[in-house]
Parts: C-alpha cells; sequence; structure tokens
C-alpha cells in the first residue's frame, strides 16, 4: 500500500467500472484486491507467452467496452466463469480482438461467483463472433471506431524530436539527493496503435561511468488501443492511481475524482486537450549490458507531456526501486526552433 | 512402305466425297480425342489447313433459295463442318501450342461464322466449344470476336431457348451452348475497351437471366461472365446490380444463393462475381453479407483442393485489400493458418497430386499475397502471421523459381515490415536482408519494384537491418534505381532514399548525396511523376532538418538561390501533398541560423504564400505554416534581427492572421497559434 485512500480510490473504481451489472459488495474489499493479483500475474504471464509489444486491446481497453457493451451481450458472458478464459484454446486466441473484447468483459464481470461450468462448455467463441459482429455490424464498427479513434495528434509526439532533463530521486533525503541528466529521442509515433517507440540516454549515473542508452517501446493512453490501467508489469489499479495523481495535470484534484473520471470519455477528452499521457517501458540496453549499465530497466514510466511547449513529466514505477522518481524533460531547441524531418512506411 | 490406317484417313481429307470426308474425320476425332500423342501425330501431318477450310465451306443451309437436292447434299456438308469443328476443339484442348497453330491457320474467323443462330445446333455447339479452348489460352488474339455480328450471335446463344430445343437431350444441348458462350465472353474481357463492347452488345440482361436457369454449368459460367465484366469497373457492377430479368429477382439475391451451393466451383465463382461488386462499391447495401458470408465462404474454400484452393486465395486477397476491417474478419476466421499451413506445405505436394490438378507455384503465389493483404493495414494480421512461424519460408520463396512467388513474398515481407515491433524482430532473426537484398537486381521488374518498396521500410533509423543494408551496398543500389526509366521503381527508389537519411547522422546524409548529387535530386524535384517530386521534396526537407550544420550543407549543395527558387516554384503547385512538403523545407530551413532565415525572408512571394496557407482547408497544412512562423519569430535573444523580422512579418500581416486562428478546429494549430502570439507580444 502506497497511501491510506487508496482502498477508497479502488472501491470506487471498481463500483463503477461495472454499470450495466449490480456490483456485489459482500466480498469486500480484500478479497478483490486478492482477485486483483490473480488478474494481474495472469496478464504477466500473458505478455510474456506472447512477448508482444503493441498490446493491442486485451485487457485494456475496458473503457471502451464499457461504452459498447449492451445488457444483450453481457448476459452471454456473464456465464462464463474466469476459469474458463484460461483455458489454453483461449490463451492461443488472445490475440483475436474479439476474444479482447470477452476479456476485458470478463473483467467488467468478474466479482460475479462462478456459474456452473456445464452451461459454459456450450459455448464456443466462434458464436460470440456471431452474436457480436451480428449486433453491430462490420460497417457500423467501422464508424464508431472512427469516432472513438485516438486522440488529437502533438508537434511534440513526433519522430526525430529530443528533449533534455533529469531524473531524480524525490523522496531521498535532501543532503543525499541523486540526480542524473537523461536525454529523450523519439523514433517512431503511431496514434492509430497508440504506439511509440524511442532511446532513453542516461548521463553522469551515480552508479556508472558510462553513458547508458535504453530503447523504449510506449503506449499512448487513448482509451482505444490503451487505457489508464495498466494491468501489467506488476502495476496494480492503485499504483496506476498513486502516480498519475502526482502529475501536474491533476494537481488540486482529489483521488477519488481522479478515479471517477478514468472512468468517463468526456473528462479525458478534458485533460487530453492539454495533455498527452503515456507508459514508456524499457525494453533493453543499447550496445551495453544490463550489469555495466549499474541501472535496471525492470519497471516504466507513467509520463504526461503538455502539449503547450513540449514538457515532459514522468514517474518511474517498480516496485523494488526507490519510489518516485521523477524525470523532468524539455524539447531539444537546435538554432531558432524546431526542425521536422520525415519518413513513411510503403 | 504400307500406309498406316492415320495415313490413309489424313489422305482421305483430299476427297471430293462428302461422305468419305465424315467418315475419316469421325476417325480421327474418335483417335484424338484424349490423346496428347495422336494429337500431336496429326497435327504433324499438317491437317489443320485442312480442317480449316471444311469448317470456312460455304454449305446450303446457309444460302437461301437452295433447291432440295442441294440441301440434303448441303447436309452432309455442314456433317463435315461438325466434324472439322470438333477435331479442332479438340486440338485446341491439347495446348497452348495446338491453340497457337489454329490461330496461324486462320482458324477462329471461320469458328466465329459458324455460332450464328440460324445454323445446325451441333455445329454451333462443336465451333463454341472450340473457341472455348482457343479464348482460354492467354496468347490468343481476341480482335476477330468483336469484328462483325460475333458478339451478337454470341449473346442470342446465351438464351438456351433461342435454339428451339425440342427433345430433353436438345435442351441440354443448347445449356450447354450457352455455357460455351458465356465461358467466351468471360475470356474476351481482358481491357475495359472489350468490357465495354460486350455490355453494349447486350450481355447483361441475357447473363442474368442465365443466372437463373436450371443447368448449374450454365449458371457458373453465367457468373464468371458478370464477373469479369465488372471487374475494376463500378459504371458496369451498378449496371448488373440494376439488371433485372425477366424472373425479377434481384442479381446479388440470385448470387447471394449460389454462393450457398454444395459445388465448392459455384460457390468460388459466386464469391469472385460479388467481390468484384463489392469492390466496385456497387453493392454497399451488402456489406453485412459481404463479411459475414462471402468472406467466410472463400475461407472455407481454403480446405478445398484443386484450382477451387488455388483460386480462393487470390480471391480473398482482392477482398480484403485496403479494408482493414475485412482484414480482421478474415483472421478472425482463422485464415492465417490455413493460409500459413498452404505455405509451409505445398511443397512437399509438388510431386505427388497436387500437380495434376493446379499449378502448385500458383498456389503459393496466391496464399503469399492473402497472407500480405491480411497484414498489409491490420497490425494484429501481421503478429498471427508471425506466430504462424512462415517467415523462414517466405525467406526461401525470396529465391523462388516462378517470379509470382518472389513478389508475393516481398509483398508480404511488406506488410510485415509496417510493424516497428516485428521489423526490429521477427524479419531481422530470419535474416531476410541478403535474399531481399538479391531481389532489388531481379530479372523481373515487378520483383524489383515491390523489393525496393519493401526497403523502403527496412531503412529506417530504427531498423538494426539498416546497416547491413549500407554495408551491402544500400546507397548505391537505390541511386542506380533511382535512374530507372520505370515510373514505379525511381518512386520506390526515391522513397527509400528518403526514409534512409530520416533522422541520419550528417556523415550518412553526405555519402547519399556524395552519389546521387544535388543535381540529380534537382531533376526528381521536377519529375514528370507528381509522386516522385514528392517524395523528392521529402527528401530535401529532411536533409535540411535535425542540424543547422546540415541546413547549410543543402545551401552549399543545391546553392541558396537555386533552393529558394524550387521552394517558390513548388509553393504555388495546388496539390496539398507538394504544398506541405514544401512548407516543412522552408520551416526547417527557418529552424537554422540568421543567413537561411534571412533567405526566407527576402522572398516576398514565398512570405506571402505561407500566409495564404494559413487559411488552407487542410489543417496539415496550416500546422506546418503556422510552424514556419513560429521558427521566423523564435525568440532566442531579443537580437536585432529578430526585431526586424517580427516588424516584417507584422507588416505584411502575420500577427492579424494568427489571431484570427484562436479557435482553429485543428488542436495542435491551435497551440501552435498560442505560441506564436505571445512571441509577437514579446516584441511589441
Amino acid at each position: 500500500m502506497f497511501s491510506s485512500d487508496s482502498e477508497d480510490d479502488l472501491t470506487a473504481v471498481y463500483s463503477s467500472e461495472s454499470p450495466s451489472v449490480a456490483f456485489n459488495t459482500r466480498n469486500g474489499i480484500s478479497e478483490e484486491e486478492e482477485e486483483d493479483n490473480n488478474t494481474q500475474s495472469e496478464d504477466i504471464l500473458d505478455h510474456i507467452d506472447h512477448g508482444d509489444f503493441t498490446f493491442h486491446g486485451d485487457y485494456n481497453s475496458i473503457n471502451m467496452e464499457l461504452d459498447n457493451a449492451d445488457t444483450g451481450s453481457s448476459q452471454t458472458i456473464e456465464t462464463h466463469t474466469r476459469h474458463h478464459y484460461r483455458s489454453s484454446s483461449q490463451r492461443s486466441r488472445a490475440f483475436s480482438p474479439l476474444v479482447s473484447r470477452l476479456a476485458s468483459f470478463r473483467r467488467q464481470n468478474y466479482n460475479f461467483s462462478p456459474v456452473s461450468s456445464t452451461t459454459t462448455s456450450n459455448v464456443t467463441p466462434i458464436k460470440f463472433n456471431a452474436e457480436i459482429v451480428s449486433k453491430t455490424g462490420y460497417g457500423n464498427r467501422s464508424k464508431e471506431s472512427e469516432q472513438s479513434t485516438t486522440i488529437p495528434r502533438c508537434s511534440f509526439l513526433h519522430s526525430g524530436l529530443s528533449f533534455n532533463g533529469t531524473q531524480n530521486l524525490m523522496n531521498s533525503h535532501p543532503s543525499q539527493r541523486e540526480e542524473w541528466g537523461v536525454k529523450v529521442t523519439i523514433q517512431y509515433v503511431d496514434y492509430k496503435t497508440g504506439t511509440a517507440i524511442g532511446l532513453m540516454e542516461a548521463l553522469n549515473v551515480p552508479s556508472s561511468n558510462n553513458k547508458v542508452v535504453t530503447y523504449w517501446e510506449g503506449e499512448i493512453i487513448d482509451l482505444v488501443n490503451h487505457s489508464w490501467w495498466t494491468n501489467k508489469w506488476q502495476a496494480t489499479p492503485d499504483v496506476d492511481l498513486q502516480h498519475w495523481r502526482k502529475f501536474e495535470a491533476f494537481r488540486g484534484t482529489d483521488g477519488r475524482s481522479i478515479s471517477r473520471g478514468f472512468l468517463s470519455r468526456k473528462w479525458f477528452k478534458q485533460v487530453c486537450e492539454k495533455y498527452i499521457f503515456m507508459r514508456w517501458k524499457e525494453r533493453c540496453f543499447v550496445d551495453m549490458s544490463a550489469q555495466d549499465s549499474g541501472l535496471t530497466i525492470a519497471g516504466f514510466y507513467y509520463i504526461c507531456i503538455k502539449r503547450s511547449d513540449g514538457s515532459i513529466e514522468g514517474y518511474y514505477y517498480d516496485p523494488v526501486s526507490t519510489p518516485y522518481q521523477k524525470l523532468t524533460l524539455k524539447p531539444v531547441i537546435e538554432g531558432t526552433g524546431l526542425s521536422f524531418a520525415e519518413f513513411s512506411f510503403h | 512402305m504400307a500406309w498406316t490406317k492415320h495415313e490413309k484417313a489424313v489422305s482421305e481429307l483430299d476427297s471430293l466425297d462428302p461422305e468419305v470426308l465424315v467418315k475419316a474425320l469421325r476417325f480421327i476425332k474418335n483417335n484424338i480425342i484424349g490423346n496428347k500423342t495422336k494429337k500431336d501425330l496429326y497435327i504433324g501431318f499438317n491437317i489443320i489447313p485442312k480442317l480449316v477450310s471444311f469448317v470456312d465451306m460455304t454449305t446450303a443451309t446457309e444460302t437461301t433459295n437452295s433447291a432440295k437436292t442441294t440441301a440434303l447434299q448441303g447436309d452432309i456438308y455442314t456433317q463435315v463442318k461438325i466434324q472439322a469443328a470438333i477435331v479442332l476443339g479438340s486440338f485446341a484442348y491439347g495446348g497452348e501450342a495446338n491453340v497457337s497453330k489454329i490461330v496461324k491457320n486462320g482458324g477462329v474467323k471461320p469458328l466465329l461464322d459458324c455460332i450464328a443462330s440460324t445454323n445446325d445446333p451441333k455445329l454451333i455447339e462443336a465451333a463454341a466449344r472450340a473457341l472455348k479452348a482457343i479464348y482460354t489460352s492467354p496468347t490468343a488474339d481476341k480482335n476477330d470476336i468483336f469484328q462483325a455480328n460475333h458478339l451478337h450471335n454470341l449473346i442470342i446463344l446465351l438464351n438456351p431457348a433461342a435454339l428451339n430445343p425440342k427433345s430433353d437431350r436438345e435442351k441440354i444441348a443448347s445449356a450447354h451452348t450457352a455455357e460455351l458462350a458465356a465461358t467466351i465472353i468471360a475470356r474476351c474481357c481482358d481491357t475495359n475497351d472489350q468490357q465495354i463492347q460486350i455490355a453494349n452488345a447486350g450481355a447483361f440482361p441475357a447473363l442474368v437471366r442465365l443466372l437463373s436457369c436450371e443447368y448449374a454449368k450454365a449458371q457458373e459460367a453465367a457468373l464468371d461472365a458478370l464477373a469479369y465484366l465488372c471487374r475494376e469497373n463500378t459504371e458496369f457492377g451498378r449496371e448488373i446490380v440494376q439488371t433485372q430479368s425477366d424472373l425479377s429477382k434481384n442479381p446479388v439475391k440470385i448470387m447471394l444463393e449460389l454462393i450457398r451451393d454444395n459445388s465448392p466451383t459455384m460457390r468460388l465463382i459466386a464469391a469472385r462475381c460479388l467481390t468484384h461488386l463489392s469492390r466496385d462499391n456497387a453493392i454497399p447495401e451488402y456489406t453485412n453479407d459481404i463479411s459475414l458470408v462471402v468472406l467466410p465462404t472463400l475461407v472455407k474454400l481454403l480446405d478445398e483442393k484443386g484450382p477451387v484452393r488455388e483460386e480462393a486465395p487470390h480471391v480473398l486477397a482482392y477482398l480484403i485489400r485496403d479494408n482493414e476491417e475485412l482484414q480482421k474478419a478474415a483472421c478472425d476466421a482463422d485464415a492465417v493458418s490455413k493460409l500459413a499451413g498452404i505455405v509451409t506445405h505445398v511443397a512437399d505436394e509438388e510431386t505427388s497430386y497436387y500437380n495434376a490438378t493446379g499449378d502448385s507455384d500458383k498456389l503459393k503465389e496466391h496464399a503469399l499475397t492473402a497472407l500480405a493483404a491480411m497484414s498489409s493495414l491490420y497490425d494484429n494480421g501481421r503478429k498471427l502471421v508471425v506466430d504462424a512461424k512462415i517467415i523462414p519460408h517466405i525467406v526461401t520463396a525470396m529465391s523462388h523459381k516462378s517470379y509470382g512467388v518472389r513478389s508475393a513474398a516481398c509483398q508480404l515481407t511488406k506488410s510485415l515490415s509496417r510493424s516497428v515491433h516485428i521489423l526490429r524482430t521477427s524479419l531481422v532473426d530470419a535474416g531476410i536482408t541478403g535474399p531481399l537484398f538479391k531481389l532489388l537486381s531481379d530479372e523481373s521488374t515487378d520483383v524489383q519494384t515491390i523489393a525496393c518498396a519493401t526497403f523502403c521500410n527496412m531503412v529506417l533509423e530504427f531498423s538494426p537491418m539498416k546497416r547491413t543494408i549500407l554495408e551491402l551496398g544500400g546507397i548505391e543500389k537505390l541511386v542506380e534505381l533511382v535512374h530507372s526509366p520505370d515510373n514505379n521503381i525511381r518512386l520506390n527508389a526515391i522513397w527509400g532514399l528518403k526514409n534512409l537519411i530520416c533522422h541520419a547522422e550528417s556523415d550518412i546524409k553526405d555519402s547519399v548525396m556524395k552519389i546521387l548529387t544535388y543535381q540529380m535530386l534537382a531533376t526528381l524535384i521536377d519529375d514528370p511523376e507528381i509522386d516522385v517530386q514528392e517524395q523528392a521534396l521529402n527528401l530535401l526537407r529532411n536533409l535540411a532538418s535535425s542540424r543547422e550544420t546540415d541546413i547549410e550543407e543543402v545551401f552549399k549543395g543545391l546553392g541558396e538561390e537555386k533552393l529558394m527558387n524550387i521552394v517558390e516554384k513548388k509553393l504555388c503547385w495546388s496539390n496539398p501533398q507538394i504544398i506541405k512538403q514544401t512548407l516543412y523545407i522552408i520551416s526547417n530551413i527557418a529552424s537554422g541560423n540568421e543567413r537561411h532565415m534571412q533567405s526566407i525572408m527576402t522572398r516576398s512571394d514565398i512570405l506571402n504564400n505561407i500566409l495564404a496557407y494559413m487559411t488552407h482547408d487542410m489543417p496539415d497544412i496550416r500546422l506546418v505554416a503556422v510552424w514556419c512562423l513560429n521558427n521566423l519569430t523564435w525568440m532566442k535573444d531579443k537580437h536585432l534581427n529578430t526585431q526586424d523580422r517580427v516588424r516584417r512579418l507584422r507588416q505584411l500581416g502575420f500577427e492579424e492572421q494568427v489571431k484570427k486562428m484562436a479557435n482553429d478546429e485543428d488542436l495542435d494549430v491551435r497551440e501552435r497559434v498560442k505560441s506564436a502570439i505571445s512571441q509577437f507580444s514579446e516584441l511589441s
């Protein structure tokens, strides 16, 4: 636990996460947390299984699915137990977006007691396909997804741009305050899939004599491809909340309002008028072994880019590292402004 | 030396007695049908010219005022014609070499003359059968059919009742003739002009009527003909949909019934016809049927054998190309694993049963093409292809003997390389760079073109393959291809160079420009192809970015005067992509030093155009126009030059304009507008 009010936040999140179904409070919060831990480790397994980078849909599209869910399909899916979804056949189909849809329905409903598996075994995933497809129709769906597609672009989140700044340990005693220089270069951004990649250089790291370069892969929070909830990398919803609320974007907003806001598309649209939120996950060291670097890349960054000037605020999360390492970056200006080069996939 | 019975039959063809002729022709017919050796034997005796002359005879039935005796005699001559046409038809089914001999001996015209509906139905059928075989050959000349009354006669035959069949046997024969006529039409609409002539002759109502006949083969042929008549032809697609037959059933409804037929061939042909109509955008109200009926049918047909399995992936690829929703639906229907199975196993079947029924090269090509289509836009599709573990087979396919397979392997690699993750992992691990690099010099222009397009994605700064490509001489090769007279190759090569220098270090940019030369770049900027121009301007934009020294290099390389002339000229174009790239060149130059900015400030035409583009319809263009202004007014220090620039820009109306844009509909434009306004206000 990171802070005393996190339990309240958690309740708020889960209760409003299932608007179309009754919320089962009988089990209490502690059990929910247990559930959550289960889900989390499963997610990590999934992640390792597929070595995935883009993380399409899967468990991350909760918010969008909530908007689209209608009673018909939720009822059908409610009859499924969590156990059902862990079957190997489901796992192997994990990249079918329709299955992702089911997976997110599952999250939506996972406070329900499991129903007998006899009902479930009769229903094959293919039948779901037909049901969901016939209800929405491909034509309609494409229109829908166009409307809900991604967030507006920002000049500063553009391939080729570099950012300079520092990373420091916030909670350490002032006398032993540690800080090192950081340079980030964005190599590729795709708003459609909500992904980005780039490099991060750490200069004058306390534990290393060398410049350390890492390669990272980023997720843009767009509620289409990626939601506020990390659902992996050992980040529970309350860890997510603890970090998101630190950003300037949410200064003066209490935790409860933030967690409620996370469920609202309108609220999301508002905050995205000024900021872009991301997660950056370092994948490997470039031209250097992990041992030589003296750093760990086990964690990941919560990131917020300010649309007006491109300044970046970030918080590093790794359960075993010092909490709240803060990243502060500004765009590198060469000469008298910014230049933009561009490539295009053929 | 004794004559063989075959030599005897051949000699009898010189007889003047029609009875002898008929007997000899029957004998030959019975010997050659289904027997390639005998066909070759008789062709060796050079009987084709004789057969053609028999078919070309004028008989009594075709002359009007003939006496009864001559009519009787005419009947026997008609028998000669029928038997000769059957023998020619049998030869034609023997392969392309035979077809070209018949064509060379002028056999097509006399056969076409036979299909007039006033002729003996048996003669019509025999001639149509021969023509079907001839037109199925890709080398056959299709001009003759568009001469005289032939098309008209052919279309009459599409109606099985036209020949007044009485007995059941005659009815079946006339349905068969209708089938042959429809197939001939299907083989004769390769070009738009041919489609138009056939449509103008009245083919649509006749074919739609044939769709509802009770003979499956005739229905298949009608579907086939309709499919080819509306291929890439929206107007005809709509016309077919609106064609009402006497039975007044909507043709699309009939097709949707036929796609549920028991016969896989019928399902395939119906799916193809509906696919062509869908690609024409002729049946937008049937979108659900396309994704819920046509697409799953095609995917299921991948489990069939022979020609159906060979053709199904081809149609599937065409259906889902450029349509991400359908690509996703195809993936959901499990098409990737089926196609991957084909790609993996087709080589093993090459020597066994498959060869007898189809072409394994074509099957492999089509399966790879379908996989490429499924992953061209849909990112999860790419992942499914990688998970199916077929990348090693793609690499092998790059050195396949068939150019179609090599080209399809490239196409699939191109689709996969659009995923940054796959580009950085699976493709590198498979060692695809070397085999692909060889294809840049392939003997087939198609393969070269697509290989070059694939390279565009592999030379990006974050691609691990970039270094290898540079070591293999990638820059030299791309520059060589930039000089190609082929528009597509030139486009792909300049595209590749543009990507290669994007975000690259200065030394890479230098080595590209040493080989390409600024003179050639200027030539490409004025290329006859607008797409090439766009890429060339994008390349110039990328050269002049990232570092002040890089901008200086461009000033030296092109010369300030020439550079600014290019920019000034291109800014007046109407093509938005040209405008956008040109504005980015200006914006990048404006991020340089004082001298670079001054070169812009002294050109009133350029400044006025930037101002004008701030009100362009496209947000992308407004955005870069405002970036130009931001860079020109950037406050590094309160240097006197900056103050001069701000004053001049204000005089020209920039401040006034940018203030009008505070409520621009585009969020990013609004943000850049805000910073421009604040930069103006700092020097008021």
